[in-house]
């Protein structure tokens, strides 16, 4: 790591030595504004989650409001996507589309990073027979399909929540423990979670286990720096630039894997709305009514590949090896 | 490939065993007019083998499994065999998934040298980038955007034929390529870099010394050289396939595999779901496994330890 090699440091050569200061994430972002596709995905991810957040206002009509006098129209003025089997406007719809995939890709990525660095670094912190449970459970997860298994997971636990959920409504009368919504947010939440941290374990826990060996940190160790300071100072900095790249590019795939999820009516059901459900619905007439599908597909395929193009030139920008190319 | 094997069996049993509802308590109420039966409910716990401890029941479990035997399916009509639904919607998925691997082969291998040649000049932009766009649209998407533009719009293929027609027909071709576009930047990424790395080796600089063209030298001494590291990625190839061809047959109403695991996952039918989660592991592990042994015997600088 040159990252921390100031101008002043007398050990540089002369020329390198009048060069102002450089840090790795300035060195980082650089190479990231200079790469157009990135920057193309990161405006459109910012849009994205912008109109996510703004969702309810921006809608011109409710996600569910049906209006039985404008039934399979095609796009209009008034219906910018033009209106479903039973009247309900298809713009508002995606719009709340949009919304379910990056709640659901930033809440499952936030349990993801919790869950692959506590993993990540218990294995090489207690050793022994953890470590080994730890590395097995990895090694499985990662050799899996990881969408097969997380479509099994939803399947298996969604009558368990549902049974779980009645007598919390009991207990508590509180109206959210009766909501289907809810149920299907919980389970597709549950389901990805528990099967998408197993790569940010294994980098994490490579990461850890190589960065402990290297003379920097025995450096720190022989001046007397507490185990404290190495992880906050040395080892999470570290770790942190490649748990970001593949968090960024991970949440694409975890919105897809909602979309893909309800795609397959295991996810997010009507009248709930989510891409997927809508393309699902769509397909029964793309022949008479293509918008139906392309809509909702398309605003996919843009969100994907935002995040397809941030996570390639991110991982260009942080990774040292590919710079010289 | 031993530990996996394990794993996904310790998993499915036990998600499939106590996560899932109670079959037994269901059937009950079911066959009594919704009164709770305790004789009827023991008979059927015994007679589906839900009875016993969880240690018998892992057991019992595994070496029904291996002879094949996965109980019956309580959600369709008539309780098929699952292991005999299974068996037989199989050949129908392995000749989709093996024409989908051909063509991202052809198509992504010769892609991968185009664009390694001509590294960071357009033409190799235009090609990554279009790799990147095609397997990243998810198939579900693709296959209706597909239907739209080249049956509906442009009428280039044949509007009819949902579902399986053989591995030779025309309406085999678009479920083929659609499944066949997400592998295709793993083969194309991986082809390119390591035809990138083989272009630096002091033999090809040889081999254009004694005056060679482009294309025998690639042919001749790239292409062989640079093909074992995209071996490697056939196992991703795999994964890839096996998931991508639920989607697939779900839009073409073809009914494979991926058909009889989406019909078992929207009726919440247990037994057919943990099956073909099962097998599709066992896939997965196979491909892995054939993968080491296929890079040991065309590089004999691997050894192999499986």
């Amino acid at each position: 790591m040159t990252s921390h090699r100031t101008g002043s440091d007398p050990a540089l050569p002369a020329a390198v030595r009048t060069a102002p200061p450089r840090s790795l994430w300035g060195d980082a972002r650089r190479t990231f504004f200079k790469n157009r596709m990135g920057v193309f995905g990161l405006v459109i991810a910012v849009l994205i989650v912008l109109i996510a957040i703004a969702a309810p206002w921006i809608a011109p009509y409710g996600y569910s409001e049906q209006d039985w006098s404008a039934i399979r129209q095609g796009p209009s003025a008034e219906h910018w996507m033009g209106t479903d089997a039973v009247g309900r406007d298809l713009f508002s719809r995606v719009l709340m589309g949009i919304r379910t995939a990056v709640l659901m890709g930033f809440v499952v990525s936030t349990a993801t990073v919790l869950i692959g660095v506590l993993m990540g670094s218990l294995g090489p912190l207690l050793g022994g027979r953890i470590d080994a449970l730890v590395v097995w459970i990895m090694d499985g997860l990662l050799n899996f399909p990881a969408f097969w298994l997380a479509a099994f997971v939803a399947v298996i636990t969604k009558p368990a929540v549902a049974t779980l959920a009645q007598p919390m409504y009991e207990a508590t009368g509180w109206a959210i423990f009766e909501n289907t919504l809810v149920f299907d947010y919980s389970v597709v939440f549950l389901c990805l979670s528990l099967v998408w941290w197993a790569p940010l374990g294994r980098l994490v826990r490579g990461q850890v286990l190589t960065l402990r060996e290297q003379e920097f940190i025995l450096a720190q160790r022989a001046i007397g720096a507490s185990p404290w300071w190495i992880t906050t100072r040395h080892l999470a900095p570290n770790v942190m630039g490649q748990v970001i790249v593949q968090v960024s590019t991970g949440i694409g795939t975890l919105m897809l894997a909602e979309s893909a999820l309800s795609f397959l009516g295991i996810g997010i059901q009507p009248p709930g709305a989510s891409l997927g459900n809508l393309i699902y619905t769509g397909m029964t007439s793309w022949r008479a009514e293509p918008h139906l599908v392309l809509m909702p597909g398309l605003t996919l395929s843009v969100i994907i590949l935002a995040f397809v193009f941030i996570g390639d030139a991110l991982s260009d920008a942080l990774n040292p090896r590919v710079r010289d190319r | 490939m031993v530990p996996m094997v394990l794993f996904i069996t310790g998993f499915v049993f036990l998600l499939g065993q106590f996560g899932a509802p109670d079959l037994a308590l269901e059937r009950t109420l079911r066959l009594n007019n919704n009164v709770f039966d305790p004789e009827i409910y023991e008979n059927l716990k015994i007679n589906m083998g839900l009875d016993g401890t969880p240690i018998e029941r892992f057991g019992r479990f595994v070496t029904n499994a291996v002879r094949g035997d996965f109980g019956v399916s309580y959600s369709l009509p008539g309780n098929p065999d699952v292991g005999r639904l299974i068996l037989g919607s199989l050949p129908i998925s392995l000749q989709l998934g093996l024409a989908a691997l051909v063509l991202s082969l052809l198509v992504g291998i010769p892609a991968g040298v185009l664009s390694a040649l001509y590294r960071n000049r357009p033409l190799d932009y235009i090609i990554v980038t279009l790799g990147t766009v095609l397997s990243s649209i998810p198939p579900f998407v693709l296959a209706p955007v597909a239907l739209v533009l080249l049956v509906s719009t442009f009428r280039i293929l044949p509007s009819t034929g949902f579902g399986w027609h053989g591995l030779f027909s025309v309406e085999t071709l678009l479920p083929a390529a659609v499944l066949a576009a997400g592998p295709l930047l793993v083969v194309l990424r991986f082809t390119r870099s390591s035809v990138i790395d083989v272009l630096s080796q002091d033999y090809i600089r040889a081999a254009r010394a004694k005056g060679l063209s482009t294309f025998s030298l690639v042919r001749r001494h790239v292409i062989r050289n640079a093909m074992t590291p995209v071996l490697s990625a056939l196992g991703v190839v795999a994964g890839f396939l096996l998931s991508g061809t639920i989607f697939v047959e779900t839009v073409f109403g073809i009914k494979g595999f991926g058909h009889v695991t989406v019909t078992a996952f929207q009726s919440g039918d247990v037994n057919t779901v943990a099956a073909a989660t099962l097998v599709s592991g066992l896939i997965a592990a196979l491909v892995n496994l054939g993968t080491d042994v296929l890079y040991g015997v065309l590089d004999p600088r691997v050894k192999v330890n499986a």
